[in-house]
């Protein structure tokens, strides 16, 4: 089960690349942390493997039926609907139905210890509710393939630690999942390979191993910082 | 058949989540269904002669507000998933585009109905009370069309929702294309006396049920270019 991106190069209209020329394979069982800058290319990568976008060259390949589970920056959550309702809402349109629906939106409410805010309005939530909530959301349909865009952004300890556990928890499993991530401690934690983007183009990758006993902060500092002073 | 029972299971589904965010609206969707009855009050007592067009279309205009409501709650249907970037959700999931469009304007088209229905006895009642003689131009055919004539209104507000990016201009384009849509089909089904005669009524029934499923099918195809156009 593989995701193999081959020089991929995609740009709004006629702006400037958002990515340049990328490649990448993604395996099943990995857990892949996609770092960079702001504006980088993340979230546009993100959004060519999810199909929503097309490349303007090369091409994007699975050897897999793709199922895909997606939390966007946003949680990507309805604010006026309870939490139940953005559950069991987010399970029937990927297919499960509303039995199933149901009974896995009680169990995700359970893992996510948001069981008490079942019936509270999404935009009553805090900031860590909501993104435990867009996370419940995006594994509401179990797919082989998982995007997490900022699943760590601004979570308070508690939040982090039930957000780190179900990520980690697909280690090993017949599952690729790619991180996009500002939070270097989780990547640390919780991810197997790393890859680093800056201008839309590639600038490291490795795998987490452990061989590689350096902090992924380090990593992310020398190389960045090193492209950059190559790149003046 | 199996497609089918898929198909409407996700229109059912969209639909309720739809119905849902409108029920936690209560007291906007009061708020529009009096107002909309002010305009209504107004050209009743004065039997249609201040307006644009002659007094008995005048009044027959009134009853497109009620499919304002559609334009209002739906200006901001496709704005909003955009901002919560559920849109992005919608996209991914196993629903098809046409079904989530469908599924989005049945439940304010349910609305939109119950509110001409509404005004419908409303303006009724008025011309009863002053004795005026106009009550013969409100016939079975011009309440059975209306709800034609609102679903063309809707998917223009949402043609223009996906277009517009801005959400304020959003706001005012829908609204202005969505009102002259509707009094456009309104005043030419009236001069091609659809509101008489029951064989032109069923022809133009069927000649805008045309133009609702072309633009249906515009709709789908914007949707799915829609990414495009979302600055990042």
């Amino acid at each position: 089960m593989n995701i193999k991106i081959d020089n991929i190069s995609f740009r709004y209209n006629k702006h400037e690349l958002i990515l340049k020329d990328l490649s990448i394979a993604f395996s099943k069982g990995q857990i892949w942390g996609i770092l960079g800058h702001n504006g980088a290319g993340k979230t546009t990568l993100a959004r060519l493997i999810l199909g929503l976008l097309p490349p303007c060259s090369g091409n994007i390949s699975f050897d897999f039926e793709k199922s895909i589970s997606y939390l966007p920056e946003s949680n990507g959550i309805y604010e006026k609907l309870t939490c139940y309702e953005n559950l069991v809402f987010r399970g029937e349109i990927f297919g499960l139905n509303t039995v199933a629906s149901k009974k896995r939106a009680d169990h995700l409410l359970e893992e996510l210890n948001i069981v008490n805010k079942k019936w509270e309005r999404a935009a009553f939530l805090s900031h860590g509710m909501k993104k435990r909530l867009g996370l419940g959301c995006a594994l509401m349909n179990p797919g082989n393939l998982i995007i997490l865009d900022e699943p760590t952004n601004g979570l308070d300890p508690e939040s982090l630690e039930i957000v780190r556990n179900i990520i980690s928890s697909f280690k090993g499993t017949d599952t690729i999942i790619l991180i996009i991530c500002h939070d270097l401690e989780t990547v640390q934690q919780v991810c197997n390979n790393i890859v680093i983007l800056q201008n839309g183009e590639k600038i490291y990758i490795s795998a987490m191993d452990g061989d590689n006993k350096e902090s992924i902060k380090d990593i992310y500092l020398k190389v960045v910082k090193g492209h950059e002073e190559y790149a003046d | 058949m199996r497609n089918m029972q898929t198909n409407l299971f996700h229109i059912l589904s969209v639909s309720k989540k739809e119905f849902m965010e409108i029920k936690n609206s209560l007291i906007k969707v009061s708020g529009i269904l009096l107002l909309s009855l002010l305009p209504v009050g107004g050209v009743g007592f004065n039997q249609g002669q201040n307006g644009t067009f002659s007094p008995e279309r005048n009044m027959l205009c009134t009853l497109v507000f009620a499919g304002l409501f559609s334009a209002i709650f739906l200006k901001e249907a496709i704005t909003r998933e955009k901002r919560q970037q559920t849109l992005e959700i919608l996209l991914i999931s196993k629903a098809d585009l046409s079904c989530l469009i469908i599924g989005k304007i049945l439940p304010v088209l349910a609305v939109s109905i119950l509110f001409e229905v509404i005004q419908f006895s409303f303006l009724y009642g008025i011309l009863i009370y002053i004795g005026s003689g106009m009550t013969s131009l409100f016939t079975i055919q011009s309440l059975l069309m209306m709800p034609f004539i609102y679903y063309s209104m809707c998917i223009v507000v949402l043609i223009s929702s996906i277009i517009v990016n801005d959400e304020k201009a959003s706001d005012v384009i829908g609204v202005i294309l969505s009102f002259a849509v509707g009094i456009l089909l309104l005043l030419g089904v009236n001069f091609l006396n659809a509101f008489v005669s029951w064989s032109i009524f069923l022809i133009s029934c069927f000649g805008i049920s045309v133009l609702n499923i072309s633009l249906t099918f515009l709709c789908k195809l914007i949707l799915q270019k829609s990414l495009l156009f979302i600055k990042l």
